[in-house]
């Protein structure tokens, strides 16, 4: 069933990301940003997507805190680690925009501090499960909960304080062209999302399963 | 006779041509104030329209020739700058592509090692007679 899940979601994606470049392309140019705006198509939804798996971090955070489920865990470790490629992909596009459009790779406005600061609380949140020992998971969940507080701040940090980033009007404005692009973009990404994210929980769920054939191999003598 | 009629066309052409280049009328140019800008009136275009406007009605030539250089201007400019602007576009998709390609590729590649030491394992563990 979850691999059905992943083969559908990664096909969707795949058959988008294929279309995708050519819609694009024939978007209308916008004022200003000229070819430069075509970063937005793909820029926009990524971080759209890293904000949906922070949500999935926090939300999945909360159960296990309240289960002590494994299940909510691996979902909890699988989108944190989502988060951190996510957010990687969005601190370097965003820079590339920005040195195109504003002459400079980055400047301390308050949407580009405050996503850097939730990609450094999800590398903080991968790193704590990968080298935190036992009761790490909890210690996780706690931090990555804060994380997903956070997003409100980061979406509305450019109507909170003047700053050089785009404001969030610039989707309900776009051009008809644009927004066929643009919306295509979201819902690609977000099915390859699920793909990866259904992805990394299985091999979670593969890394717990070889855990305990190693113990019981280590009981019975069978590795010493 | 036929070097006198020659002659004749000729001073007849040249006396046209001269007409022709003569200088504009006294009414070219004659009111500025339709080129001035009030930004909360109307767009940024509308005096440089009503400006070629006048120059096309003194001299259609001179305006259609001032109108290539603009145009020859900002073509340069703009290919320029499309030139310029598409290498971080496509340094940004290249990114966002390889970063992606890449984290499919290791999930992948995990999960594989993963299915091959767990097969091992409990193959070693059935072997000795312990069920996995």
């Amino acid at each position: 069933m979850k691999l059905t899940w992943m083969v559908v979601c990664a096909l969707g994606a795949l058959v988008l990301f294929l279309v995708l470049p050519y819609l694009a392309a024939n978007a209308p140019l916008a004022y200003e940003l000229y070819v430069n705006q075509k970063i937005f198509y793909y820029h926009a939804p990524i971080a759209w997507v890293m904000f949906t798996s922070v949500f999935v971090c926090g939300i999945a955070s909360v159960g296990y805190l309240r289960t002590r489920k494994p299940g909510w865990d691996d979902t909890a470790a699988a989108a944190g680690d989502l988060v951190a490629v996510y957010g990687a992909i969005v601190l370097t596009t965003g820079p590339i925009w920005a040195k195109a459009a504003w002459g400079t790779w980055w400047v301390w406005d308050a949407r580009l501090t405050s996503s850097l600061l939730l990609w450094m609380i999800f590398v903080a949140y991968a790193l704590i499960r990968r080298y935190g020992g036992p009761g790490s998971e909890r210690l996780a969940a706690g931090l990555a909960i804060f994380g997903a507080a956070d997003v409100p701040l980061v979406y509305f940090a450019v109507n909170f304080w003047k700053t050089q980033h785009p404001t969030n009007s610039a989707v309900p404005t776009l051009q008809s062209g644009m927004r066929t692009a643009f919306w295509l973009s979201v819902l690609a990404m977000h099915l390859f999302y699920v793909a990866l994210l259904v992805a990394r929980r299985s091999v979670r769920e593969g890394e717990r399963r070889l855990q305990g054939v190693h113990d019981l191999a280590l009981d019975t003598g069978v590795l010493e | 006779m036929r070097a006198l009629l020659f002659v004749a066309v000729l001073g007849l052409s040249s006396a046209a041509w001269a007409e022709d280049v003569d200088t504009p009328p006294a009414s070219c140019f004659a009111h500025p104030d339709r080129w001035t800008y009030d930004r909360t009136k109307e767009p940024l275009a509308a005096p440089g329209e009503r400006f070629l406007e006048d120059m096309r009605g003194c001299d259609a030539t001179f305006a259609a020739a001032v109108v290539e250089a603009i145009r020859y201007k900002i073509q340069n400019e703009e290919t320029e700058k499309f030139i310029h602007q598409r290498s971080f576009v496509i340094a940004a998709y290249a990114i966002a592509w390889g970063v992606l390609a890449a984290a499919a590729l290791a999930l992948w590649l995990r999960q594989r090692r993963l299915t091959r030491e767990i097969a091992e394992l409990e193959g070693r563990l059935k072997a000795a007679g312990g069920a996995p």
